[in-house]
């Protein structure tokens, strides 16, 4: 079982600047070249949901589970798979003097006990990468 | 990235492989009956292993007269480091983005 992943970054704007920069400009500062599931598309929150789309095709990443300004953000994070078997992803914004610290925890691996009816295929790539992920995290 | 993640990532690029591992996640299991379980015949189950068992991800264990293969302990470490470096990488990324709004 895998234990919640926390990473942590240092970023120079006010939480309630830098939580407005990371859901409402998702598209400009996402790496969708390497991490996205058609690499040629844009992201955006849309109303409760992270979207990937390209041309008329769309991928729904996650839900968001909890919007809380400027301190908090709660999202479900299923890139490539079910949302019956989403993961939690939850990032605050803390000031930190000038700065603010973002911290982002993912975790709810115990949710994907049944991967293969889990699974939609997107293709190959950064979803499958997260499936099989999602495969080797299962509790036997 | 490493090489050996590239490896497993690259290995569970495929369905099948996928497969195999949820499968072994029950336990050691002789190829036979994951050929069993899955819609390939033996060969095919033996050459996923193959990449698998070079991913670092799945191992080989005789047991008696017995050739069973198993998740290798270590596997999931490597996938854990590209989870992480996917989240990093989306941070930092997010981390300049504010610095040139600001300027």
């Amino acid at each position: 079982m895998i234990p919640p992943l926390r990473r942590e970054v240092l970023v120079t704007a006010s939480p309630e600047h830098a939580f407005a920069l990371f859901t409402e400009r998702i598209g400009d500062w996402w790496p969708l070249a390497r991490f996205g599931v058609f690499g040629d598309g844009t992201v955006a929150f849309e109303e409760r949901l992270i979207v990937e789309r390209s041309g008329d095709r769309e991928s729904v990443w996650g839900e968001v589970t909890s919007w809380e300004p400027p301190g908090a953000l709660g999202f479900t994070w299923h890139p490539g798979y079910g949302s019956g078997h989403a993961t939690d992803v939850r990032v605050t914004f803390e000031a930190a003097g000038e700065q603010t610290l973002v911290t982002l925890v993912h975790s709810g691996w115990e949710r994907m006990t049944d991967p293969q009816a889990a699974r939609r295929e997107y293709g190959n790539g950064w979803p499958a990468v997260l499936a099989g992920f999602a495969a080797l995290a299962m509790s036997s | 990235m490493s090489n050996q993640s590239e490896l497993a990532l690259d290995a569970l690029g495929d369905p099948m492989r996928r497969r195999i591992v949820e499968q072994l996640h029950r336990g050691p299991t002789p190829v036979g009956q994951l050929a069993e379980a899955l819609p390939i015949g033996r060969p095919a189950v033996s050459k996923h292993l193959r990449v698998l068992t070079n991913a670092g991800l799945v191992e080989f264990s005789p047991r008696g007269t017995r050739n069973l293969y198993a998740l290798a302990p270590d596997g999931q470490r490597e996938l854990q480091q590209w989870l992480i470096s996917m989240w990093d990488d989306a941070l930092t990324s997010f981390a300049r983005y504010v610095d040139e709004e600001q300027r």
